[in-house]
């Protein structure tokens, strides 16, 4: 079993960073990890000898945050809405993060998933609850989608 | 694209090296994590097990056997404040909406504008104009009322009690001489505010606790399924996940009988929603997803004939347009430990539970939500929806919102 506080310290900011990024909001991701990484701590024995404990506190904290979002009313316009007008924190390369706000939920949610949260395919499918072709298309049209995107924006 | 791919890579990296959200201090991960523990642990030992949950349970016993609890009333007057210890609270609700102004009028004397009524127990406090308290008590109690109305949830399950109440014939009924509790839904929006209902659902599993109610009733010339209707009705509205818990308890305690005849009542006529007529069809192989999908702490499953069934009962239902939905996951698949966090999904699970174990494998639950809703209307629901020889249709629904 892995330790859970040098886990804990190296992990946070993947599962952090990705859920801002799908829900586009900082105190829905501050709270929906910090749930995450508590659950994963009260079950540590489990979880701590789990094959990849990323990818279960990665999965834990987007289910929370899926389930606060859509809490309230106001939550749940920011749900339905693209989070590129409410990424507040300013980003490196914003241009690249702005062009995977504005992709179709699925092909953000999996390009976050892959390259933030650095899961496998085939845990990108049991976060996003689709098969893992499904998830292997939606990155390969993200990754088309945005080389055109950038090119246009970059006058490539 | 390969190139894409590389761009991407790097620039993951260089975000996630920002960190830009600061994480919690590893204690209050421990703190939380320990929280998580004592829940389920509460759960587990259904109210009897933490020292924490030991307390809650003594502190309700006393006030539930009609033990007196101390408050206090701070009088404002012209320039000073005086602090008076009150003898109050005998019966079961603690401090009650109809003990406020008897309480507080003797204080309104003089020069005295305001009086403030400090609840210790429930670390509340209520201010008074003593004009208010003197001439109009009726706008003391709604001002009450209106304080505590969303502690606790505590409106919407007041509501909730009185209508399990009133279909299973006993709202308002005199039991041993006396009104029995609650005899409205603002004075039982007063009592769940200010006590909560540990006092009633930390019990719901105390042979001891329920064997000598039952005694007690029959006593008084009530009937067990009498006595069953309303504490029944009682833990339906309060903590519905208890509902198996209070049954089982009963039946240990003797009143077999009580149980085969309110069970089905509450199931069908008091429940939430009632049972089907029509049999269920169990979803096996390509008729949809099975008992072991993920449950709700595990985002449950997108499966889309169960999403759309649901979407369009939200378009006929509730008029929404453009219904949002999320996966949906199985009844049978919900963990005990969701009933510790209050989710919706849990009360929904114990209903599907009343109408048999076939309800619950071939029924699955589905969050739906009107983001763009307009005005006050119900902007969010949990729908069961189950297999039938017609194919898939909504049978039970939670609006949350209203």
């Amino acid at each position: 079993v892995v330790d859970f506080e040098p886990w804990y310290v190296r992990e946070h900011a993947r599962v952090s960073t990705s859920v801002y990024l799908l829900f586009g909001s900082l105190d829905v991701a501050r709270d929906a990890t910090d749930e995450a990484f508590a659950r994963a701590l009260a079950r540590w024995d489990r979880v701590g000898a789990m094959a990849s404990p990323g990818g279960w506190v990665t999965t834990v904290a987007v289910n929370v945050a899926r389930r606060s979002v859509r809490r309230s009313k106001q939550e749940a316009r920011l749900a339905s809405s693209q989070p590129d007008a409410s990424l507040t924190v300013p980003l490196p390369n914003p241009e690249l993060w702005a062009a995977v706000a504005a992709l179709p939920d699925r092909q953000r949610s999996a390009v976050v998933l892959r390259y933030v949260a650095d899961l496998s395919e085939t845990e990108i499918a049991k976060v996003m609850r689709v098969p893992r072709g499904t998830v292997a298309a939606a990155l390969s049209r993200a990754r088309t989608t945005l080389e055109t995107t950038l090119a246009d924006d970059r006058g490539v | 694209v390969i190139g894409m791919q590389s761009e991407l890579e790097e620039a993951a990296r260089s975000l996630v090296a920002e960190s830009i959200v600061e994480p919690a201090p590893f204690t209050a991960v421990e703190a939380r994590a320990k929280a998580i523990r004592s829940r389920g642990r509460r759960l587990r030992n259904a109210g009897i097990g933490s020292a924490s949950l030991i307390l809650i349970a003594v502190v309700a016993l006393i006030v539930h056997s009609g033990g007196t609890a101390q408050h206090t009333v701070v009088v404002r007057g012209a320039g000073s404040s005086n602090v008076v210890p009150v003898q109050c609270c005998e019966g079961e609700n603690g401090f009650a909406l109809n003990g406020i102004v008897p309480t507080v009028r003797p204080h309104c004397v003089a020069d005295v504008k305001n009086v403030t009524l400090a609840l210790t127990q429930s670390r509340l406090s209520f201010t008074f104009s003593c004009s208010e308290v003197l001439h109009n008590p009726r706008r003391v109690e709604v001002a009450a009322v209106s304080k505590v109305a969303t502690r606790r949830n505590a409106a919407r399950r007041a509501a909730k009690i009185v209508a399990y109440e009133k279909q299973l014939g006993v709202y308002g009924d005199v039991v041993k001489g006396h009104r029995e509790y609650p005899d409205d839904v603002r004075s039982d929006t007063f009592t769940i505010g200010v006590a909560g209902s540990d006092y009633l659902c930390a019990q719901a599993g105390n042979l001891q606790f329920r064997a000598n109610e039952i005694r007690d009733a029959a006593h008084g010339g009530e009937s067990a399924v009498h006595w069953l209707k309303i504490e029944a009705a009682r833990i339906a509205g309060l903590c519905p996940e208890k509902l198996a818990t209070l049954y089982d308890t009963v039946q240990r305690a003797g009143a077999t009988e009580a149980v085969a005849s309110v069970r089905p009542l509450l199931a069908s006529a008091g429940g939430m929603f009632a049972c089907p007529t029509e049999p269920f069809v169990e979803p096996t192989g390509a008729l949809g997803p099975t008992t072991t999908v993920p449950n709700v702490l595990n985002g449950g499953d997108p499966w889309a004939p169960i999403q759309e069934v649901a979407a369009n009962y939200a378009r006929r239902h509730y008029g929404w347009k453009i219904p949002e939905i999320g996966p949906v996951y199985a009844v049978a698949s919900q963990p005990v430990e969701i009933q510790g966090v209050t989710l919706h999904g849990a009360a929904l699970a114990q209903n599907v539970t009343l109408c048999g174990e076939q309800a619950v494998r071939s029924s699955f639950i589905a969050d739906i939500w009107a983001p763009h809703a307009p005005g006050p209307v119900r902007s969010a629901a949990e729908l069961v929806v189950g297999l039938f020889p017609s194919g898939w249709k909504v049978w039970g629904e939670y609006p949350q919102s209203s």
